[in-house]
């Protein structure tokens, strides 16, 4: 196919591809130009489903039996036990009674690292403050095996539907909605033990499931993006008790709305990253001319042609 | 801005003796002792949503009675004195559930109804009423329904008898999640 022709220049394959220029220029002093032709190679692959199995509903090895007899071939995912990859399917994996009982979910291999990250324990008070749909709510309560309390918060009326869906069929019983905008979350007098932020954002990183990103957003949306995020985070540690933790991820891979977000909002609070381990890579120190805070390597980006999954940055921080 | 109209309350004794009512005609004793972890909430709307809350959330849903949406498990809903057991309700309790019914078929999971072909092997005696909780092939929890008619009319019954009817637009079947759209 010439649109993916190695030969062609990665500005020109970008074109054909439908991205808009400032895209790839921004991929290119990211990643470099081999990369990016990487990169755009791997947004136009039909992407393998995966899912999350629920130990809340039904042990792992149970689910994958049954999915087995029912002609689904599975393969496991390293590192993430309860992560699954689809390889091949006759039958709806969306619509299975299985799925309809909350055996499992439907979710991307990187959305399921942000809930391990933050690492919420059993009789812990954790903050998920933009929650819908759910991946990661209902994963949270999986890991606090159902206990404790989580508090999520959704503004949208119409997404706050589907979290109660997913959190009723999932099994999770530990859980209270509250819809309303997280810049009001002080209004709730509650303090959380640890927080997990999933802010909105412009979706860079999921091209390969929403191609209309290659070329619905420009700058000046990053850049509001950018203003909110702040906002959000600002908002959120004030929640946070002394010593709590919070994870902060996009699936977005422009700087503006990862790096210097965190550098911004560590400036003037009392927030410090914490080593979340090897996953993808450091965080970037520099983009185009700023410069972020030093510890920011401790965060980590998931690339989406290097992780095999959607592009995700995620940072962990503790308050002071 | 939070609004001041209080959605999330506790239940009251009447609602309570409605519900209780309810549970016991169709649920063995236990099925109260699996309660006494949860206390019982009402979510005041159209309908009137009962929600069972682990005693260890109650304190914070106390904090949050205006801005609270959902909590805990989504049990079933009250309509003037009426109660009616939801998906979740009869998840939770279908182990101590007087009436189980398998089905060969997952029709019942598009809001559609179980007709007496549809039935594998009657374990339970059932009176036209009854509320009988719905399991599928390898034991998996379908739902909740009232039979339209006798267990010992089924011999005799056409295959096409409805022994429970189906409800596209109620939470008693699991394929509610699919039609609410997830
Ligand atoms: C990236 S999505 C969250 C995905 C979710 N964490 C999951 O794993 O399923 C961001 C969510 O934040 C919600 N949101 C945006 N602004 C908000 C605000 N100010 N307060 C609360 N929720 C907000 C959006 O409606 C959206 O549902």
């Amino acid at each position: 196919m010439e649109s993916t022709d190695n030969t062609l220049d990665v500005y020109e394959l970008g074109n054909n591809l439908g991205y808009l220029n400032y895209m790839i220029e921004r991929f290119v002093e990211m990643i470099g130009e081999e990369e990016t032709v990487d990169l755009l190679k791997y947004n136009e692959k039909k992407l393998s489903k995966t899912i999350r199995l629920n130990s809340l509903r039904s042990p792992f090895e149970r689910t994958k039996a049954l999915l087995k007899k029912k002609g689904v071939v599975l393969r496991n995912i390293e590192y993430l036990p309860e992560g699954i990859e689809i390889i091949e399917s006759d039958i709806p994996i969306g619509a299975t009674p299985e799925y309809l009982n909350g055996y499992y979910i439907l979710q991307g291999k990187n959305s399921m690292y942000p809930s391990k990250i933050l690492n919420p324990k059993e009789g812990e008070v954790i903050g998920d403050l933009t929650a819908a749909p759910g991946g990661k709510t209902t994963h949270l309560a999986q890991l606090m095996n159902n206990k404790g309390n989580i508090i999520a918060l959704e503004i949208s009326a119409n997404r706050c539907r589907s979290l109660k869906s997913n959190l009723a069929r999932m099994g999770v019983i530990n859980t209270i909605v509250v819809q309303i905008d997280l810049r009001d979350v002080c209004n709730l007098e509650l303090e959380f033990d640890k927080i997990l932020l999933d802010a909105p954002c412009s979706g860079s990183g999921i091209i390969a499931s929403d191609p209309t990103r290659k070329n619905s957003k420009n700058l000046s949306d990053i850049n509001n993006h950018h203003n909110y995020q702040v906002e959000l985070l600002k908002k959120s540690v004030k929640a946070l008790k002394e010593k709590g933790e919070i994870v902060y991820c996009t699936c977005s891979l422009e700087p503006e709305e990862n790096e210097q977000v965190i550098s911004e909002v560590i400036k003037e609070s009392n927030l410090k990253l914490v080593e979340i381990g090897k996953l993808g890579e450091p965080a970037l120190e520099q983009f185009l001319d700023q410069k972020f805070h030093p510890d920011l390597i401790k965060a980590r980006r998931l690339y989406p042609h290097k992780t095999s999954g959607e592009g995700f940055f995620i940072a962990k921080m503790v308050k002071k | 801005m939070i609004e001041n109209k209080p959605t999330f309350r506790k239940i009251n004794d009447e609602e309570k003796e409605i519900v209780s009512f309810s549970i016991m005609n169709s649920f063995y004793d236990e099925a109260f002792g699996i309660l006494r972890n949860y206390a019982f909430w009402i979510k005041d709307g159209k309908i009137r949503e009962v929600f069972v809350v682990p005693i260890t959330s109650d304190k914070i849903l106390e904090k949050l009675p205006k801005t609270a949406y959902f909590a805990g498990i989504p049990f079933g809903s009250l309509w003037k004195s009426d109660f009616q057991l939801e998906i979740e309700g009869s998840k939770l309790l279908a182990p101590f559930s007087k009436k189980v019914i398998h089905v060969t078929t997952d029709q019942f999971l598009y809001g559609k109804p179980i007709f007496v072909e549809n039935i594998g092997e009657i374990t339970d005696e059932f009176r036209k009423g009854d509320t009988l909780i719905v399991f599928g092939r390898s034991n998996l929890h379908y739902g909740i329904g009232q039979a339209e008619i006798d267990s010992t009319e089924i011999s005799a019954a056409k295959s096409n008898t409805v022994i429970i009817k189906g409800h596209k637009k109620r939470p008693l079947d699991r394929g509610w999640y699919l039609r609410e759209g997830d």
